[in-house]
């Protein structure tokens, strides 16, 4: 079966834009979250945000947006079917292209396509139904809906790019990126195509991001260096936040050929499903601890290989308890491989979260080293017996796996390689 | 609407258009609405076509050379609707391909009457049918028929007879037949406007010769090349009517006449027809 490997990287983040801020940011544990000055009263029980530095794209009119001078260039027509997100995205994509080597030629081209993930962008969606229901649906935009519903990515990027291989969106809430770049692999594995951008956003605002507070799972600390605490005793909900992450995977062989530059092979993914509730994970984790299995599978590896895990735990109680046991019954007692949290620094990107962490598996195997799991105070007690890296650990390793869960009980795992 | 309403609809638009768009909430003028439209277009339209826009003519076409799309064009209605007060339903503007559809459409909406899409083009066949000048005294070979003025071309073949006698072993298509082209088809727009105050000359198919003044020749003409005619009514009071025209070959400037009048309908003699006054000089109106 045909392998295959990431060859680029893009990233627009809380902890930085690019490749080597955000590798500097994991290896010092440096974290981006922040006082969110629209939380800043007296109802919002939420305060802190991973926010994402360098764009201003608050405004409902794109062309008041200011974004960073080498973004890709814009025609006015693209500009204003934009969602916020879709601005973070188009700057990670082309960043993953020039990092792969990659020209227009290669881009456009039958055998490349492109997945997303993202939730849409609730804040866009709003305000232009809160427009067509105070002025009629003549007055609406054009590009009212292809700038706001779940699929504004994939319409955005695929025209933009031309992308003429395979695309679609996927969406399994902060399962979704993981899904897009599973079922990537998947094409190229499958021979069907050669190469594939696979790239997860999210909006950064409060409409995408404070109605989680609904549900109480959004921690209400005032403290940017507390508030994201995988793992901790004290633990009490997510930070949320938002950017945009992309990555380039390509046949192996094709890629030696050409003389790209490789970050690690995927050896395969895996998925499972919980079947238990809309929006609490299974108690025991149980479809987690499937999917993992299933990932393992694939790849061909035995628990033990694993060196490194990047978890999903977003910092909740049951979420991350739940991931725990999930674990205990993958690995054994006694066999832990080294476990982060990287959500500590990040916040949990949602639909963004799954390929931003599988890029970060990227970083870590290309770079040599696991990045710690921050913001740890007391360790809860049912971590016990298992390696939590406190501490981001120097080392070349050789594989990693990486955990995503979303929405309706949806889980997907990844096994990476260093080549 | 309110100026404020106006700005925030017109937001992004030149600053001139919209200060007219402020005088047509009073004013409701049609004479604004040229000004107005072109300033909407300019701001929807990408940034390398605004130059174009803002020298715009009425041949100028919306996709061909604006890059107006169908999306585009409806947020460019929007904002017009807004403005203007009119209502424009999809399927009237289906058939809008040019600037000078644009205006047409719209100054009919303004004024009450039906548009009629097809009506202004008029090939070799319909020109000749509709002037009392036919070939070989003919210079006209295709025409649109605008709000304020018309557009038009002619092909110099080397076959026109004159062309022979001028010059001897040169033929040179003579300026007194560029005057000529302009003055037919400013005779043209006369007969075929539909407006009331040209009336006369719809109902005799007849426009005369009266004055022309600033006549202009930048360029010699020559056998195969396309004069590019254009016309535009600067002033009024019946039975005149004073134009201003150009030629344009291959976009450069070939000829112009600052003011051409004709009369319209039937005279008995040129003569007869009253002179249309300057309008009253600034230094007059500012004495209040």
């Amino acid at each position: 079966m045909r392998s295959v490997v990431a060859s680029g990287l893009g990233f627009v983040t809380c902890i930085g834009k690019g490749k080597a801020e955000v590798a500097d940011s994991l290896c010092r544990m440096r974290h981006g979250l922040s006082l969110y000055p629209p939380f800043d009263k007296p109802d919002c029980p939420v305060k802190v945000v991973g926010q994402v530095k360098g764009f201003e794209v608050d405004s409902i009119e794109q062309e008041d947006w200011t974004l960073p001078a080498d973004m890709p260039p814009l025609r006015l027509e693209q500009l204003r079917s934009l969602p916020p997100h879709g601005a973070y995205a188009l700057h990670a994509v082309a960043q993953a292209i020039a990092d792969a080597g990659l020209r227009p030629e290669d881009i456009s081209n039958p055998a490349t396509g492109l997945y997303t993930a993202s939730g849409g962008s609730t804040s866009t969606l709003f305000r232009h139904l809160e427009r067509m229901h105070r002025m009629g649906p003549r007055r609406c935009p054009p590009q009212g809906i292809v700038s706001s519903i779940a699929g504004t990515l994939n319409f955005n990027l695929v025209s933009y790019f031309r992308i003429l291989g395979s695309s679609a969106g996927f969406v399994s809430a902060c399962a979704s990126s993981g899904h897009a770049l599973g079922a990537a692999v998947d094409e190229i594995t499958l021979g069907r195509q050669e190469r594939m951008i696979v790239v997860g956003a999210e909006d950064c605002n409060s409409d995408t991001i404070l109605p989680f507070a609904g549900l109480r799972a959004l921690s209400t600390s005032a403290d940017p260096d507390k508030a994201s605490r995988p793992f901790d005793k004290a633990r009490d909900g997510f930070v949320g936040t938002g950017g945009a992450v992309a990555m380039i995977i390509e046949d192996e062989e094709s890629a030696r050929r050409r003389g790209a530059e490789i970050y690690c092979r995927i050896r395969g993914w895996g998925q499972a499903s919980d079947g238990y509730h809309t929006m609490m994970p299974h108690p025991k984790g149980e479809g987690l601890a499937r999917a993992m299995k299933n990932a393992l599978a694939a790849a061909s590896a035995a628990s033990e290989d694993i060196a490194y895990l990047n978890a999903h735990a977003t910092s909740t109680q049951a979420g991350d308890s739940a991931e725990l046991l999930a674990i205990r019954s993958v690995f054994g007692m006694g066999k832990s491989p080294a476990i982060s949290s990287t959500k500590a620094l990040t916040g949990h990107g949602l639909s963004l979260s799954s390929i931003m962490e599988n890029a970060f598996c990227a970083l870590a195997l290309q770079g040599g080293w696991m990045p710690g799991s921050a913001h740890i105070s007391e360790l809860d007690p049912e971590c016990a017996g298992l390696d939590i890296l406190r501490e981001t650990r120097e080392g070349a390793f050789s594989l990693a796996m990486s955990n995503s869960s979303g929405f309706g009980g949806a889980n997907v795992s990844f096994v990476f390689e260093r080549v | 609407m309110s100026p404020e309403q106006v700005n925030e609809a017109m937001r992004r638009c030149p600053a001139l258009s919209v200060e007219a768009a402020i005088k047509f909430q009073s004013e409701r003028d049609p004479a604004l609405v040229p000004q107005i439209v072109l300033g909407i277009i300019e701001r929807f339209v990408e940034p390398d076509m605004r130059a174009k826009v803002a020298e715009a003519r009425d041949e100028t076409r919306l996709f061909d050379d604006l890059g107006i799309d169908s999306l585009i064009m409806v947020e460019i209605v929007m904002t017009i609707e807004q403005v203007l007060g009119v209502s424009a339903p999809d399927e009237e503007l289906r058939g809008l391909r040019t600037i000078g559809d644009v205006k047409l459409y719209l100054d009919a909406k303004l004024r009450g009457v039906a548009y009629d899409p097809g009506a202004p083009r008029l090939d070799l066949a319909a020109i000749a049918a509709a002037l009392p000048q036919q070939p070989p005294f003919l210079f006209l070979q295709t025409a649109t028929i605008n709000a304020d003025g018309a557009s038009g071309s002619y092909h110099i073949s080397g076959d026109e007879p004159v062309l022979r006698g001028h010059f001897r072993d040169e033929p040179v298509f003579p300026a007194s037949l560029m005057m000529e082209s302009l003055g037919q088809l400013a005779a043209l727009y006369l007969i075929k406007s539909g407006k009331t105050e040209f009336a006369a000359a719809a109902q005799t198919g007849k426009a005369w010769f009266i004055s022309a003044e600033s006549v202009r020749c930048m360029r010699i003409c020559r056998p195969g090349e396309t004069l590019s005619l254009s016309v535009r009514l600067v002033r009024q009071r019946a039975p005149l009517a004073v134009f201003a025209g150009t030629i344009d070959v291959d976009g450069q400037r070939t000829a112009s006449i600052e003011a051409l009048t004709l009369a319209c309908g039937q005279l008995a003699s040129p003569a007869e027809a009253p002179a249309v006054e300057e309008p009253a000089s600034d230094s007059a109106k500012c004495e209040a």
